[in-house]
């Protein structure tokens, strides 16, 4: 795991979305208990503390849950990864319409050129 | 905590000490082969090389000595020792007692292998004769022997003790310079050593020190030992305190690690 | 929260040279401090003041609650910019000479690690390149469960490879209650496993804040504020 983050931007604020993607990809799949922290930590190189921090916002989103005594999982309910997967879907795609309309494109040719490029990623 | 820093210092210091100790007397029974089968050029030859290793234990002695103190506490090892748990007087006494053993041992060895070598030529026998012979003269008798000879021990540790902690004084306050510092310690100690001489020379001129000489000078044989052997104590004992407050103060206050 | 270290009005001269002045700081139990600035900024001072190798000229440093001493010294675990492994033992007898002055050092940990790096019990400490040497004695300091580890320069002139090494050991061996203290003038490497930072410019504080805070007041990363702090 070869961590790099940006320098503007608090580091649990971008551990909590490397974790995130790491869960919606399915590197940590639904159900499954996480590294422990020490060891997370230890690999990312970061932390522990900051790493927590980031842990119990997960937990505080219910993408994470801790088991008193057998340390922390990623949550059982695959339709709320789903949820999140989309919700992180949809973000990036405003991203990028905003940034074409800036740009001058219309809806059509946005489209048009989203599914060649899709086409010739294949 | 001294008994754990005094293991590990005989461990550092023996396998050094130790094969040349058995290397002597290895030579020296060897030697004593030679001489009774009467080979007369192995015999030169093993006679010069237990000369060799006899100056060399003395010699090696005296620099190890020196470098346990120099290298394992004010130099880089320094950093070690004195962030361990440990009080720098258990420091300062772990080397002071290994130093001192070593130094004994090492004279008890040179002994061995002159005896062992010597053996042919002058018997056992005659050695004790000749020191009874010295003792009758001196006009000591049996009773003496025991006190005079416990007086003579605790006299060479005492002054061993104060010869190291001199060493030692001097390669501390060489950490008051940042450079040079062997030949710092070397200048301190021919000081320190002036300085002594003066003073000892002053103490045999003033009135009243003569007046204690022509006392002790006075009184009968066995009495006159046992008086001179207190004032040695006194004059070696005063010697270690001074060194030993100097070394600590240093190893405590001016720590300048290399 | 009981802080762990705690200095107050801390002086430390040399000679005519103002090593350190005024400072005082605060570490609490847990964190993982950064002690950053240049060369001669007084880094090596302070830690060794923290030390007890060398004595204040003025002003107080409490750990756990006593001035340094052979109890602080128990409770903190020191690595040095210099190697000080001798050149007569072997791996296997300074572990056994740490087993026996602290009461805190894991030998079954430390042997762990020493086999994790592909190094021999028996292999004589002479021998050991500079980089390992570096590598064994990290093992000795950070298999100890102390209190405090103070860490002086524990990455300076080492490669990238033995950087990450030397930091995913000290994340993952630290014990979780400890203090962590590590002096460094790289701080781009090391910047994302710190909590808090204290910048030390001639001998002074000037700055003392949470990584954390920096990246989201100022919005740049600690390394950015630092080569603005001590620009030429």
């Amino acid at each position: 795991m070869n961590w790099s983050f940006q320098p503007d931007r608090p580091i649990y604020v971008q551990l909590i979305e490397r974790i995130k993607l790491l869960i919606l990809s399915g590197a940590y799949p639904a159900g499954s208990r996480l590294p422990s922290v020490r060891d997370m930590a230890s690999e990312a190189s970061v932390n522990p503390n900051t790493l927590q921090k980031a842990l119990s916002e997960l937990e505080r989103e219910g993408l994470v849950y801790t088991q008193r005594t057998s340390g922390r999982f990623v949550t059982e309910d695959e339709n709320m990864i789903k949820q999140v997967k989309k919700e992180l879907a949809i973000e990036q795609i405003e991203l990028v319409t905003k940034k074409l309309i800036e740009m001058g494109f219309s809806k059509e040719e946005m489209l048009a050129l989203i599914e060649s490029r899709i086409k010739e990623m294949k | 905590m001294l008994g754990k820093l005094l293991k590990y210092e005989f461990k550092a210091t023996g396998r050094v000490f130790l094969p040349m100790f058995g290397a002597l007397l290895i030579i020296s029974v060897i030697n004593r082969l030679f001489s009774n089968l009467n080979f007369k050029i192995p015999s030169i030859i093993g006679k010069i090389i237990s000369i060799i290793l006899i100056v060399g234990i003395f010699a090696l002695t005296l620099i190890i000595t020196i470098q346990r103190f120099s290298k394992n506490l004010l130099g880089s090892e320094g950093y070690l020792m004195f962030t361990l748990p440990v009080r720098s007087d258990s420091l300062i006494w772990s080397k002071l007692i290994t130093a001192t053993v070593w130094n004994i041992v090492s004279m008890i060895v040179v002994l061995t292998a002159i005896t062992i070598m010597a053996l042919s030529d002058i018997s056992i026998k005659f050695i004790f004769k000749s020191i009874s012979e010295v003792l009758r003269f001196l006009n000591i008798r049996g009773g003496d022997i025991p006190l005079l000879g416990l007086e003579t021990v605790i006299a060479i540790v005492l002054s061993l003790f104060a010869f190291i902690l001199m060493l030692y004084a001097c390669l501390a306050l060489s950490m008051l310079v940042n450079k040079r510092r062997g030949l710092c310690a070397f200048a301190v100690f021919v000081i320190i050593n002036v300085i002594s001489q003066i003073i000892t020379s002053l103490a045999a001129t003033t009135g009243v020190l003569r007046g204690l000489y022509e006392y002790v000078a006075g009184l009968p044989i066995p009495r006159m030992f046992h008086a001179i052997f207190v004032i040695v104590f006194i004059i070696e004992l005063i010697e270690c305190v001074i060194f030993y407050v100097l070394t600590r103060f240093m190893l405590t206050r001016k720590l300048n690690l290399e | 929260m009981m802080a762990i270290l705690q200095c107050s009005n801390l002086e430390k001269t040399f000679g005519y040279k103002k090593a350190l002045s005024g400072v005082n700081l605060s570490f609490e139990k847990g964190r993982i401090v950064g002690l950053l600035g240049p060369n001669g900024s007084g880094k090596s001072t302070f830690i060794k003041l923290c030390n007890g190798l060398i004595t204040p000229t003025n002003g107080t440093i409490i750990i756990d609650g006593k001035a340094p001493g052979i109890e602080t010294k128990a409770i903190v675990s020191y690595l040095p910019e210099q190697t000080y492994l001798n050149d007569w033992m072997k791996v296997s007898d300074i572990f056994n000479f740490f087993d026996d002055f602290y009461a805190d050092f894991d030998i079954a940990r430390a042997r762990e690690m020493l086999s994790s790096l592909g190094i021999g019990e028996k292999e004589r400490l002479k021998t050991l390149s500079k980089g390992t040497k570096e590598k064994v004695q990290l093992i000795l300091v950070m298999a100890r469960q102390a209190k405090l580890y103070l860490l002086d320069e524990p990455i300076g002139g080492v490669d990238p490879a033995a950087r990450d090494y030397i930091l995913s050991t000290i994340i993952k061996n630290y014990n979780q209650d400890a203090t962590v203290v590590i002096s460094t003038h790289l701080i781009s490497d090391i910047e994302r496993v710190l909590d808090d930072v204290v910048f030390l410019k001639n001998g002074e504080v000037v700055l003392l804040s949470t990584v954390d805070d920096i990246r989201e007041g100022k919005g740049k990363s600690v390394d950015a504020l630092f080569r603005e702090v001590f620009k030429c």
